[in-house]
C-alpha cells in the first residue's frame, strides 16, 4: 500500500517540473499579445536569473555587476548584425552574443580568482567594472551608438537561409517558442549538472572553499568554469533580449545588474526555479504596481528585499520548498507509519 | 597650484568617507553599500538646518550626529542580526541605499539643491587666488583626521576597536564587549561620512544620487589603501585623489578619465590584494 503511494508521488513529482513548461505554452491563448509579450521578456530576464544563480547561489560567488556580460550578449548580437551581411549571419550573432561575454568572463575570473581576489572584494570590482562599462556604452558613441543605443542591424534572421526563414523582430510566436524552449533546456541541463560530479563539487565551492582545495581541486579553474558558464548563458539571454527591446548602455548598468540580484534573491538563490518565480514575481509586480505608485514601487521594492535577505534567504524557491516538505511529512505520517523517523 | 590645492581638497574628503568605510570593513568585514547614502544625508541634513534658518555651522555639527545615529539603527537592525552571514550584509545594505535614496527622493523631490557655504570668497595663497572654502575643508579634514587618529590611538575606546580588529575572539576573552564596539565603529563610519557629506554641500549639486561616486570611490580608496591600517588608508586616499586629478588634466574627458581611473585601480587590487600600503597581510 504504502509503495504504491510512493510511488504515485514519486510519478507526480516527476511530472511536476512539466507543469509549468504545459502552462507557459498555452498561457498565450489566455492573454493578450502585450501581456504574452511582457512574459516572453521576463522569460529572459528568467535566463539570466538562472545564469546569475549558476554563480551566486549554487558556486557561492558573489558578482555585482552581472548585466555586463548580459548587455555583452547584446551589444555582441547587435554589432555582429549590423557589421556582418552574409546570410545566416544571425547564426554567428548568436555565436557572437556568447563568445563575447563568455571571453571577457573568463579573462576576468583568471584574473582575479587568480589573483585570489574573492568575496566581497571580487563583488565590489565587479561593480566597479559595471558602472565603467556602462560609461564605455554611453561614451563610446561610435560603436556603440552612445545614450540613443544601437540601431541600423539587421533583422535577425533564423531558419536556413534561401529555404524557409523565421525573422526575429518584435515579438512573434517562433520568438516565445524559442524563448521557452531554451528555459526548458537551461533547466534540464542544471538538474542533469546538480546531479553528476561536477555539480557536487560546484556546490562544494560554496560551502568550504578551503576543504575543496584540501582535497586536492583546482578550486580556481572550477570557479572560471562555472563563471564561463554563467557568462555564456547571460550573454545568450541579451541576444534573446534584442528583438524585444533597444540595445542601449542601460542593459550594461548597475541598474539591471541590482535587479537580476533581486530576482535571483527574491526568487531563491541555489535553486533551479528560484530565478524563475523571482524574475517573473518581481517584473509582473513591477509592471502592475508601478503605474500606480510611481515612485513608492523603489521603495517598496527595497524594502522587500531587505526584508528577503534577512528573513527568507531563501526566497520563494525555499519557501514552497518547505510548504512542499511540510505537506509530506503531514501525509505520511497520516499513513501511519510508526517506523518513520521524525 | 590651483590643481595642486583642488587635487588635494578632494582628496581630503575622499580620504574622510574612505576612512569611515573602511574602519567599518576592518572592524566588522562589512562594506557598506549605503556608505554612499549616509554622505548624502549629511548633505541634506545641513540642508536641513538650512531650511530651518540656522547658521551653516550648525549643520556641519548637526549631520555627523544625525548621522551617526542612523548609523546606530541600522547596525543594531540590520547589521547585527547578519552577523553570521557577511556576504549578505552586502546584499542588506544595498537595499537600504535604494530605500534611503527613494526616501530622500519622496521627501525632497529629485531635482538638485544648493546650499550656503559657511566662508565664501578668496584668499590669497602662495600667490595665487584660491577660494576660502576649499582651504577650509583641507583644514578641516586634516583637523577631522587628526580627532580620528587620536581616538584611535590614545583613548581606551581605540584600544578596545584595535584589539577587536587585530583578534576578536581573544578580545571577547579578554571581556570586551565587542557589540557595543561595532556599533560604536559603525556609527563613527557613518558619522564620518555625514560630516562630509555636510561639508561639501556648497561645492556639490544636493541631490539623491550625490552618494554613488563617492560609494565607488571610497572602495577602491579602501581596497587600495589596505584595510588594516589608518595611515594606509590614509596613503591609499592621497594616492588615488593625486592620480584622480592628474589623470582628469591631462586628459579633459570625464568620462575617460573614470574608466582609466577604475581599469588601473582593479589592475592594482589585482597585483596586491592587500593594499599598496600594507606591510604584513590579512
Amino acid at each position: 500500500m504504502n509503495s504504491n503511494a510512493q510511488g504515485r508521488s514519486r510519478a507526480l513529482s516527476k511530472a511536476m517540473p512539466l507543469l509549468p513548461l504545459i502552462i507557459f505554452l498555452i498561457l498565450p491563448s489566455f492573454l493578450t499579445g502585450f501581456q504574452t509579450e511582457l512574459i516572453a521578456k521576463f522569460l529572459v530576464f528568467a535566463i539570466v536569473g538562472i545564469s546569475y544563480d549558476l554563480i551566486w547561489g549554487f558556486a557561492g560567488i558573489s558578482n555585482f555587476g552581472h548585466a555586463v556580460f548580459f548587455g555583452l550578449g547584446a551589444y555582441g548580437f547587435g554589432l555582429t548584425l549590423k557589421y556582418v551581411h552574409i546570410p545566416g549571419a544571425t547564426y554567428l550573432a548568436f555565436a557572437a552574443a556568447i563568445l563575447l561575454p563568455l571571453a571577457f568572463g573568463i579573462f576576468l575570473s583568471v584574473f582575479l580568482h587568480h589573483g585570489k581576489v574573492a568575496g566581497a572584494f571580487f563583488a565590489v570590482v565587479t561593480m566597479c567594472l559595471c558602472v565603467a562599462f556602462e560609461s564605455i556604452a554611453s561614451a563610446w558613441t561610435d560603436v556603440t551608438g552612445g545614450m540613443n543605443g544601437l540601431y541600423g542591424f539587421d533583422t535577425p534572421v533564423l531558419g536556413i537561409p534561401g529555404v524557409f526563414e523565421i525573422e526575429l523582430l518584435g515579438f512573434t510566436v517562433p520568438y516565445y517558442c524559442i524563448v521557452i524552449t531554451l528555459a526548458v533546456l537551461l533547466l534540464g541541463l542544471w538538474t542533469i549538472m546538480k546531479r553528476r560530479n561536477f555539480g557536487k563539487v560546484i556546490a562544494a565551492l560554496k560551502n568550504d572553499e578551503n576543504r575543496l582545495a584540501f582535497l586536492g581541486y583546482n578550486v580556481n579553474l572550477l570557479k572560471t568554469v562555472i563563471f564561463a558558464i554563467s557568462c555564456a548563458v547571460a550573454g545568450l539571454a541579451g541576444a534573446l533580449y534584442v528583438p524585444v527591446s533597444t540595445i542601449s548602455p542601460s542593459v550594461l548598468g548597475m541598474n539591471m545588474s541590482i535587479q537580476i540580484l533581486v530576482w535571483v534573491a527574491v526568487g531563491g538563490r541555489g535553486s533551479l526555479w528560484g530565478p524563475i518565480i523571482g524574475a517573473l514575481l518581481v517584473c509582473t509586480m513591477e509592471q502592475l504596481l508601478s503605474g500606480i505608485l510611481l515612485d513608492f514601487w523603489l521603495l517598496i521594492l527595497g524594502v522587500f528585499f531587505i526584508l528577503v535577505v534577512m528573513f527568507w534567504p531563501d526566497g520563494f524557491a525555499g519557501l514552497l520548498k518547505k510548504a512542499g516538505s511540510m505537506l509530506r511529512r503531514s501525509r505520511s505520517t497520516q499513513k501511519g507509519d510508526g517506523h518513520h523517523a521524525a | 597650484m590651483v590643481v595642486f590645492l583642488n587635487a588635494l581638497s578632494s582628496s581630503m574628503i575622499l580620504i574622510l568617507v574612505s576612512l569611515g568605510l573602511g574602519i567599518i570593513f576592518g572592524q566588522m568585514n562589512v562594506f557598506n553599500l549605503a556608505h554612499g547614502e549616509f554622505f548624502m544625508l549629511g548633505a541634506y541634513a545641513a540642508v536641513i538646518t538650512g531650511l530651518m534658518g540656522l547658521p551653516p555651522i550648525a549643520g556641519l555639527i548637526f549631520a555627523p550626529l544625525f548621522v551617526g545615529l542612523i548609523g546606530i539603527v541600522v547596525e543594531r537592525l540590520l547589521i547585527r542580526p547578519l552577523y553570521a552571514r557577511p556576504m549578505d550584509t552586502l546584499l542588506v545594505t544595498w537595499g537600504l541605499s535604494m530605500v534611503l535614496k527613494q526616501l530622500i527622493q519622496l521627501i525632497f523631490g529629485a531635482g538638485h539643491r544648493n546650499a550656503d557655504a559657511l566662508f565664501t570668497g578668496s584668499m590669497n595663497i602662495f600667490g595665487t587666488e584660491y577660494p576660502i572654502y576649499r582651504i577650509f575643508i583641507i583644514v578641516i579634514t586634516l583637523a577631522l583626521l587628526g580627532i580620528v587618529f587620536f581616538l584611535y590611538f590614545r583613548t581606551s575606546f581605540g584600544l578596545k576597536m584595535r584589539m577587536v580588529i587585530q583578534n576578536r575572539q581573544q578580545a571577547m576573552a579578554m571581556g570586551i564587549n565587542t557589540v557595543s564596539v561595532d556599533r560604536m565603529t559603525f556609527a563613527l563610519g557613518s558619522a564620518l561620512a555625514g560630516i562630509a557629506g555636510a561639508i561639501m554641500t556648497p561645492l556639490m549639486f544636493i541631490s539623491p544620487e550625490m552618494g554613488a561616486s563617492y560609494l565607488t570611490n571610497s572602495f577602491i580608496v579602501v581596497i587600495i589603501g589596505g584595510v588594516s591600517s589608518l595611515i594606509g588608508l590614509v596613503g591609499g586616499g592621497m594616492t588615488y585623489g593625486i592620480a584622480k586629478t592628474i589623470i582628469d588634466f591631462v586628459i579633459a574627458n570625464s568620462f575617460l578619465t573614470n574608466i582609466i581611473v577604475l581599469l588601473l585601480a582593479i589592475v592594482i587590487i589585482r597585483l596586491k590584494p592587500n593594499g599598496i600600503f600594507t606591510r604584513k597581510s590579512r
